[in-house]
């Protein structure tokens, strides 16, 4: 494959600066569709900012496919992690499709029409997430020179 | 009391220790800069503490640890940043290594040079959120005085080459690839890795459908990914700085660090022996006969599901150190040229320390720290040290060749 094909095909993956960010907005998306839930707001940017950082874009601007999101491992790895952490456990990639298809939706319609269960599950797929980035950040080293893993001393 | 209180206190405590800190007298805009950001980001963080207040517990409860995780995470860059005020720090390498920052990242690039209570030079490459385009640069303490060493900041400065330039695009696709190639070729040590799913088949329609396999392949992509970029990193620090680089990683490194290695960086033995394959540098006319033998590191005793993922990150990594080395080079002959190390150069350089005095035509950082790494080679082992230290004297005449490349750009730009 060429360089700038698998530049294409994977324009959404997550580098550790993406996952750094995620950290903040999957936290400020459940706040924010928390919000939703009790009418207090009609929308989520950190919501949108999130599922940019995850799925990604290429130079034009397009989101990848949902073929090619489920084709990456990283990407359905967290996927299920997060979904997992929320209460729903998924063995085979495909069934992840119903995630994508909400996030997906929230990319193209926002959160408007979306039932109180889809939002709930939102909301805490964005718990699950934050969680599981939270969780790699702690365990990893901040670059150690021969990397010791980080100990904890209390 | 509760814990939201106690969070509450954390935040104002961090917050007034960042303003006491912006107190400080800052040699360089770049420091007092990153301490704004962490101050508007400690900010923010009490803000969203006060805005989930009234939210689901669990909201709380994750507001809480996130705040938890990020002071432990963020506390030792701001002891970073304090100490890059101190004037151990060798800030006459200051502007030279703004000026590769720039090539390399572009004109937003922010640089600050500091001192490390911890014996690497290696430890914040932090590409975190809070300070984009920042590039961070440490040096141990105990070396302050030590300029034949600057050249492992361009290892440091190689992560955020990585980062900026989304190195990492290049090579996942290929990975993911390779990985499943991995498995189906190692089917019989997955099986036995992970005895309870010998059940599952190595199919292309499996690998991509079962979630167990996939996490394994996620597992080892990421891996892989770290050795990868540590690669790169050591690629960028030898096409920026030649033989230097390569004497100051031995010397700081060689033999090893008494222990064994994380999984997240090739083994030393391996960066080196990359380094001498890959690096174009004759390190036997540096005095080199055997580089990679020169490093020695331990192999961590793995369980066998840890031995399975890290096997086949060691191994990809292996089969892409070539290519992830041709793209660190292209990438700084493509936006550094000014900067790269001429031999000529650091010859011409190298007859001004023999006659005691410092470069008056320096080019390039590289050039001079490469002059003085033949100045200790040449004269090292007939150097008499009644005077001065050998280091100390060849660090003295490298600072000040380095200012006078400082003061010679300042005058072009004029």
């Amino acid at each position: 494959m060429t360089k700038k094909g698998e530049e294409a095909m994977l324009s959404h993956s997550l580098n550790r600066f993406a996952r750094d960010l995620a950290i903040e907005q999957s936290l400020d998306a459940a706040i924010e569709i928390s919000d939703v839930i009790t009418g207090k707001r009609s929308d989520s940017p950190a919501l949108s900012g999130l599922i940019h950082t995850l799925m990604g874009a290429d130079a034009q601007g397009v989101s990848p496919s949902k073929r090619d999101l489920l084709s990456d491992s990283q990407f359905t790895s967290i996927s299920q992690r997060a979904a997992a952490l929320s209460g729903r456990h998924y063995t085979s990639t495909n069934e992840l499709s119903d995630i994508l298809d909400l996030l997906l939706k929230v990319n193209s319609v926002g959160l408007t029409n979306f039932s109180a269960d889809d939002l709930n599950f939102i909301r805490d797929f964005c718990l699950g997430l934050n969680q599981s980035f939270v969780s790699e950040a702690f365990s990893k080293t901040p670059e150690p020179p021969l990397a010791r893993s980080r100990q904890q001393n209390f | 009391m509760d814990i939201e209180f106690h969070t509450h206190k954390k935040l104002g405590a961090i917050v007034a220790q960042i303003e006491q800190l912006l107190l400080s007298d800052f040699p360089h805009p770049a420091s007092e800069n990153a301490l704004k950001r962490f101050l508007d980001f400690f900010r923010g963080q009490i803000t969203r503490l006060e805005s989930a207040s009234n939210s689901d517990p669990r909201i709380v409860k994750r507001v809480c640890i996130t705040v938890n995780e990020r002071i432990l995470q963020y506390l030792p860059v701001l002891g970073f940043l304090l100490r890059s005020t101190n004037v151990r720090n060798n800030f006459e390498a200051y502007d030279a290594f703004v000026q590769l920052s720039e090539a390399l990242i572009g004109l937003h690039a922010q640089v600050v040079l500091s001192s490390e209570w911890d014996y690497s030079p290696l430890t914040y490459p932090m590409n975190v959120s809070v300070l984009p385009n920042f590039v961070l640069l440490g040096m141990p303490a105990s070396e302050s005085t030590n300029a034949l060493i600057l050249p492992l900041a361009g290892h440091e400065l190689g992560h955020s080459v990585w980062q900026n330039d989304q190195v990492d695009h290049l090579f996942r696709a290929n990975i993911q690839n390779k990985v499943r190639d991995y498995i189906k070729a190692k089917w019989h040590d997955f099986t036995q890795a992970y005895q309870e799913h010998t059940h599952l088949m190595p199919t292309d329609s499996e690998l991509s459908n079962n979630l167990f396999l996939v996490n394994v392949i996620a597992e080892v992509v990421q891996l892989c990914l770290c050795q990868v970029e540590e690669t790169f990193c050591d690629a960028i620090g030898i096409r920026l700085f030649a033989e230097s680089y390569a004497h100051a990683f031995h010397y700081l490194l060689a033999p090893s660090l008494g222990g064994y290695g994380s999984l997240e960086y090739p083994r030393l033995p391996v960066r080196a022996e990359f380094i001498a394959l890959y690096g174009d540098v004759n390190l036997l006319e540096q005095g080199f006969s055997n580089y990679p033998a020169e490093f020695d590191d331990q192999q961590p005793t793995l369980t066998p599901r840890q031995e399975f993922v890290s096997s086949a990150a060691d191994k990809i990594c292996r089969d892409l150190a070539y290519s992830v080395f041709e793209e660190a080079k292209r990438i700084v002959e493509d936006k550094a040229a000014l900067h790269l190390p001429s031999d000529a150069a650091a010859r011409e350089i190298l007859e001004m320390f023999e006659k005691a005095i410092p470069a008056r035509t320096p080019r390039s950082l590289a050039d001079i720290v490469n002059a003085g790494w033949a100045y200790v080679r040449k004269h090292g082992s007939t150097f008499t040290e009644d005077e001065r230290p050998l280091f100390d004297w060849v660090s003295e005449l490298i600072l000040k060749s380095i200012e006078v490349l400082e003061f010679r750009r300042r005058l072009e730009d004029a």
